[in-house]
């Protein structure tokens, strides 16, 4: 049965006029009515009047399933053709996707793929683990797969978090020990994917766990072998800070709580293999494979710190009191590499610092966007040396001062009171003193001159990027923007869900956000994937 | 002490970091034979495979009932040996872990022979409190599988489909006679642009066509009881005046002689008293106006499908039982009335971005033109204010989040609309936070739009109907004056009229008058009290994509709680004793969590806890004057028995520590992971809040002759897992030096500190400073058996 009737929503948001629409539809002998918005009360009393008739010779001409959010299956099931036409750049396109669909006989079947009730969450961060979480307490079986030795992501390495100044690893780390002890969680630590196949509903991944050369069951998280390992590497996790050994648990409240050598730096020398009490230790072990089947998969994959070396005029990497604002939250952190003292990497004691704000964010060089984070960061991070340092004469550096979030502007306001020097305009270059302390040239815009300011440390409030690595998707991938962060499906309506069905986003892959952001979108993927895989078991 | 008490106690080398400074073997040997003690034996890991296989025999062979584990921290493996108990048929709370690792050898590692001696009074003391231990049993609560949404805007519709499409009935409940809240009152949205209606209109229709939704407009909730699992709430519906007969013919309206200023957002005309309050949003229906309406009977004359009755009066009363609720109340846009804008807004060239966005609506009262006030020409200078009722010195200090873009996005609007109208932005600081909205602020530049860094102080009335600002310029600080035909007032976000439903709700705001979240990082959406969450603007200012995911958030807890029949809780909560209780509500005043109620009247009033809310803190137990809760696995009895241990010999040389379990606890065991050193005086009990802590267990300690006391907990005011725990013990603490001093106790022996999990080293330091006033007070007595001292201040440091 062909269709030969086209029934027009009249959206507002319609590239093109539903008149001409209609009067050109009519010219090609095809009866053309133009409805109120189908979604407004008006339009949907017209839509019942269509479904209620028992031919359904009508074609719907309004938007797609992203916008409408099942609203037409909800009325008529799958039986109604809905085109979008909402979504066609012009007049032309419109026709065409409209002549299309009137040649089409029937909307084809989609096959019926039996639904699992698994699901593979992508990243360990603070997101993933609360995605995970809810789902399996939601009677769901996850899979948690981590590249790194440790779940807890960037949040484990800060020192505190803002604007209540809430000690991070405290406040996490009962949430990573509640992954780990939750029956219906499976962790695949150290783990990287090597293929993802499949449709929603039924994805194929293959995982590769790369080898510890520690025996997961056996490894009590002692410590013994670190202590008589004695090849001693820098600690990629204290962002090269602090020395390590080339056995180690990368820290005290990884979870995980598993040693492990990295192989490369490792000379063989056994050691530890005779120290450990537990025969955990086998330097022959190999890379394994797991092969998961999910239903769908959240990735919660994270950002990047920008490098801010290539921002040279910084001197990041050259000039020693330059660091960035990750490594001042390991600097003042308790389990830091100084355990919580306030010195400069080179050991001196900080009595002026800065901190310089969008280095790397809001500069068409680089970052074209605001990473949203980082103003808050950095008044966080200026308490902290007041709180290390009381004397501490402490600026910074600021385009606009951006404390949106609950909260936030009263720590602003907090850390105006308490002495921190705001300046408005970002210093044009940092170059090393005399001393070799950094000086931070700046243009005063109220006096209108130029200033030099040395300080002990100049703190680089880098912005976040998108990960570089693609994830593996052997057919389709979810769209990524031009800047590499995963592409919503709608940004207001379907923030949470990709461009690939069945894929669902969380925390700051699609875009920088704070912590608080990352653990709603957490749970708010779970109830997106419930919905979801109980959609498709229905259809099934 | 009962006869058939069998307790196995185990000690463990955990390889060399506990047998390299204190013998296990030695510990082992003295305890054997100890009073309950029907096994001891120590093993090299008793966590590992091998030490549970022979824990596990034990057990069996013989028949423990009982058992202490001399390890590392409580918080790494309790869960394991609880676990190990349960399978071998023990109640998993008939177990005690004895820190002799975090708190004694990594701490005493250059003191063997004083680490030994506390190693031993800590199994002691871990011997006393596991002697009073009693089975416990995770409680089953019974969960009712139905949610209510209170409010219909973005972040409800969404939360009720995400729910119900999980086969959970819902209840939305919204006051206005419609759904879609503030949405209602918006054209389009930022970044993109796109019209409101086309986002917000099919969320509607889903909710009205889903069968598993029951809407209820009009309606607001009055009164919620119970808890987690079982919410009883009441809702009160105004009676509709025009029945679902309704066709929206609209013959009433037309005929209604009653023309009323229009309430459905600024900048539209008059309207009649029966009328369609939107005609995108849903449920479709045309309302009374009760408050205008003179009765007059014209509609019901007019109407032909006799579908109104002006007579129904009151309200109809909704009883709902469910299981979980969902506050999406939303935010009322400021308003400058009653403000130091109030004289600003008088001005007929000055509107809100409020009334902004209904006159940029082509559907608007205007047909899409810029006309305020009945202008009759569209502006050529416009000035839009940023911050207006935000980042207030005087009033909202809070920053609205959404101004800044909503600002950006009109303005570019308008630029596309009236290319010749010359538009500025007068800011404090741009603050587009997001990575799309940033683009929003790069292309207002481009088109041309200017940006005054500036703070308008006053307006005042130009020439040829204009109005000057004056504002302080930020650099250079001088006063500019601008001439413009409109001045648009980017206004800020406030809690809105939510007053009744806190009240119902029992639930705390924050300052700024925003709902409070149980954690602002770590549980944005969960509340305090358990089963109730918050969605979207209601909790602090938020966009509409922010909102909607909160929505979805919410709906993923309920969806985690509503997958079981029952709800599992934790064993260790508190109970009162109805023998000892006198009903003077001192615990039903101090629990965080409203767990308490009093039930009964005149002398049989007694407090009863309500075990489904109770989360076990131990708040109540530390305020009741006469022992009648009982703090599971805390109870008075187990601590006072473990204060005696601890006191039992030279008790004036020791410092007793009370440490609340999430906080300080686990700063003293950061102290030992990081292997700082401190005096081995120290003897440390473990609360799960230091607001456990009654007065007379310092009492208790200092009659026992303890050198000092130590009460610590989470960091004021937000750490505390339970709310205000440690606030609770601050009061008392204060309340009970002069008592102290009364009794010729010295108040400085006793010491409230806060130490954060990760305050290691300010462990450390405290224990220090307690040890040397311990050393000091020594070296007075000592002089004063002596003899007379000849300098009374040379005892001190």
């Amino acid at each position: 049965m062909t269709r030969q009737k086209v029934l027009i929503c009249a959206c507002p948001d319609l590239a093109m006029d539903g008149r001409e629409l209609a009067a050109r539809l009519k010219q090609a002998g095809v009866q053309a009515d133009l409805a109120p918005p189908l979604c407004t009360p008006d339009g949907l009393a017209r839509l019942k009047k269509l479904t209620a008739a028992k031919a359904r010779p009508w074609l719907v001409a309004a938007c797609g399933p992203e916008i409408h959010g099942g609203f037409f299956q909800a009325l008529a099931g799958d039986k109604l053709l809905v085109v979008d036409v909402r979504s066609a750049a012009d007049l032309e396109a419109a026709l065409g996707a409209l002549t299309l669909a009137l040649g089409t006989p029937e909307p084809p079947e989609i096959p019926a793929v039996p639904v699992c009730r698994e699901v593979l969450v992508v990243g360990g961060g603070v997101g993933g683990c609360q995605a995970a979480l809810d789902l399996a307490n939601a009677g769901f079986k996850v899979h948690l797969a981590e590249s790194s030795l440790s779940i807890g992501g960037a949040m484990a390495q800060l020192d505190k978090t803002f604007p209540t100044l809430d000690c991070s690893i405290c406040i996490l780390g009962p949430k990573l020990v509640e992954v780990a002890a939750h029956p219906s969680i499976e962790l695949l630590s150290y783990a990287s994917l090597s293929r993802i196949a499949g449709q929603a509903g039924s994805f194929e991944v293959e995982v590769t766990i790369r080898p510890r050369y520690v025996n997961m069951s056996k490894c009590v998280g002692c410590g013994t072998c670190t202590t008589v390992c004695p090849v001693i590497v820098p600690s990629r996790w204290n962002l090269g800070l602090k020395p390590r050994k080339c056995i180690r648990i990368i820290f005290a409240q990884a979870v995980p709580l598993r040693a492990t050598i990295e192989k490369d730096c490792c000379i063989d020398c056994q050691m530890c293999v005779q120290a450990c009490e537990h025969q955990a230790i086998n330097l022959l072990y190999r890379p394994s494979q797991r092969r998961l089947t999910v239903g769908a998969i959240v990735l919660a994959t994270g950002a990047k710190p920008f490098d801010p070396a290539i921002k040279s005029e910084y001197g990041y990497g050259r000039i020693p009191g330059v660091v960035t604002n990750l490594e001042f939250e390991r600097i003042v952190c308790a389990t830091g590499p100084t355990l919580g003292s306030l010195i400069t990497p080179g050991g001196q004691p900080v009595q002026r610092l800065a901190f310089i704000q969008c280095v790397g964010s809001r500069d068409r060089r680089f970052l074209p966007y605001c990473s949203g984070y980082c103003c808050t960061a950095s008044i966080k991070e200026a308490m902290l040396a007041l709180e290390h340092e009381p004397d501490a004469q402490v600026t910074i550096f600021f385009n606009d001062i951006r404390t949106s979030g609950k909260g936030f502007e009263e720590l602003y306001l907090r850390a105006k009171a308490a002495g921190v020097r705001f300046i408005k305009g970002l210093p044009g270059r940092i170059h090393q003193g005399d001393d070799g302390r950094p000086v931070i040239g700046f243009e005063d815009q109220e006096m209108g001159w130029r200033v030099e300011l040395a300080v002990d440390l100049a703190v680089l409030a880098v912005g976040l990027e998108a990960p570089g690595e693609p994830l593996p998707f052997a057919d389709l991938a979810p769209a990524q923007d031009g800047l590499g962060f995963y592409q919503e499906r709608h940004p207001i309506l379907h923030p949470l869900e990709s461009t690939l069905p069945g894929v669902f986003l969380a925390g700051a892959c699609h875009g920088p956000r704070d912590i608080a952001e990352t653990v709603c979108q957490g749970s708010g993927v779970a109830a997106r994937v419930i919905r979801l895989l109980t959609a498709l078991a229905g259809k099934g | 002490m009962s006869d058939d008490l069998r307790i196995g106690l185990y000690i463990c080398h955990c390889g060399h970091n506990i047998a390299g400074v204190i013998s296990p073997e030695a510990l082992a040997d003295a305890a054997r034979g100890w009073p309950g003690v029907a096994v001891c034996r120590d093993h090299l890991y008793s966590c590992s495979e091998a030490g549970q296989k022979d824990i596990a025999k034990d057990i069996q062979q013989f028949g423990l009932n009982r058992m202490v584990v001399a390890a590392c921290s409580p918080k790494l493996h309790e869960p394991t040996f609880r676990r190990l108990l349960a399978e071998n048929g023990v109640n998993p709370y008939l177990l005690e872990i004895v820190n002799i690792r975090e708190h004694c050898s990594w701490v005493h590692a250059r003191e063997p022979a004083a680490a030994l001696v506390k190693a031993l009074e800590l199994i002691r003391m871990g011997l006393a409190k596991v002697r009073d231990a009693v089975p416990l049993a995770q409680r089953q609560v019974p969960l009712t599988r139905a949610a209510l949404v209170i409010g219909g805007g973005p972040a409800g519709l969404r939360a009720a489909l995400d729910i119900a499409h999980a086969g959970i009935p819902v209840t939305l409940v919204e006051r206005a006679p419609v759904l879609g809240g503030m949405a209602n009152r918006l054209h389009k949205t930022f970044p993109q642009g796109q019209s409101i209606v086309s986002l917000i209109s099919p969320m509607m229709a889903a909710v009205t066509l889903n069968p598993g939704i029951a809407v209820l407009t009009d309606s607001s909730v009055t009164e919620v009881g119970g808890h987690l699992g079982n919410y009883q709430v009441l809702v009160r519906q105004a009676r509709p005046r025009v029945t679902q007969d309704c066709d929206l013919c609209g013959e009433c309206a037309a005929v209604c002689p009653v023309e009323v200023p229009d309430d459905r957002g600024p900048g539209r005309g008059l309207r009649a008293a029966i009328y369609r309050p939107s005609p995108t949003a849903f449920p479709a229906r045309y309302v009374v106006d009760a408050l205008h309406c003179d009765r007059c009977g014209l509609c019901v004359l007019a109407c032909p499908r006799q579908a109104i009755t002006l007579e129904a009066e009151g309200e109809i009363e909704h009883t709902l039982k469910v299981g979980s609720i969902v506050v999406a109340t939303g935010f009322a846009p400021f308003t400058p009335a009653g403000s130091r804008y109030e004289a600003w807004a008088a001005q007929p060239q000055v509107i809100t971005t409020v009334t902004l966005e209904r006159l940029l609506d082509p559907r608007g009262p205007t047909g899409g033109r810029v006309l305020a006030n009945g202008a009759t020409v569209e502006p050529r200078d416009i000035a839009f204010v940023l911050c207006v009722g935000s980042r207030e010195a005087e009033g909202n200090r809070y920053c609205s989040r959404v101004c800044c873009p909503t600002a950006l996005k009109q303005a570019l609007e308008l630029k596309a609309r009236l290319p010749q109208a010359r538009i500025r932005i007068y800011y404090r600081d741009i603050r587009t936070v997001k990575k799309e909205w940033e683009a929003l602020y790069t292309q207002a530049r481009e088109a041309g739009i200017g940006f005054m860094r500036a703070q308008v102080r006053d307006i005042r009335p130009g020439e040829a109907g204009r109005v000057v600002l004056e504002a302080d310029q930020e650099l250079g600080q001088w006063v500019s004056r601008d001439r413009v035909d409109l001045m648009v007032l980017a206004v800020g976000m406030t809690p809105g009229g939510g007053a009744a439903l806190r009240e119902a709700l029992k639930l705390p705001v924050t300052p700024d008058g925003f709902f409070m979240e149980a954690h602002p990082k770590l549980r944005p959406l969960e509340t305090v009290l358990d089963g109730i969450y918050l969605a979207g603007a209601c909790q602090g200012p938020k966009d509409l994509a922010e909102s909607i995911t909160q929505g979805s958030g919410a709906a993923g807890k309920i969806l985690a709680l509503m997958a079981h029949d029952t709800i599992t809780l934790d064993g260790l909560i508190c109970a009162v004793d109805p023998g000892r209780c006198i009903g003077c509500e001192s615990c039903y005043q101090e629990c965080p969590f409203q767990a308490v109620e009093m039930v009964g009247e005149g002398k049989t009033r007694q407090a009863r806890i309500i075990t489904a809310a109770c989360k076990g803190c131990g708040v109540c137990a530390g305020a009741c004057p006469s022992g009648a809760v009982i703090a599971r696995g805390f109870t008075d009895e187990m601590i006072l028995a473990q204060i005696d241990e601890a006191l039992a010999a030279n008790p004036q040389e020791k410092i007793l520590a009370f440490c609340c379990n999430w906080c300080s606890y686990a700063g003293a065991d950061f102290a030992g992971v990081s292997r700082l050193q401190y005096p081995p005086a120290v003897r440390i009990i473990r609360t799960m809040c230091a607001g456990r802590v009654h007065p007379k267990f310092i009492l208790h300690a200092f009659a026992q002759g303890a050198g000092q006391v130590l009460v610590s907990g989470c960091h004021p005011p937000g750490d505390c897992h339970y709310m205000a725990g440690n606030l609770r013990a601050q009061a008392r603490i204060e309340k009970l030096a002069p008592k102290l001093a009364k009794q010729g106790i010295d108040p400085a022996r006793l010491r409230l500190e806060w130490i954060s999990a990760t305050e290691g080293k300010n462990f450390q330091q405290v224990i220090r400073e307690m040890d040397e006033k311990i050393a000091g007070e020594k070296a007075k007595r000592e002089k004063g058996e002596k003899g007379k001292s000849q300098d009374p201040t040379s005892g001190l440091p």
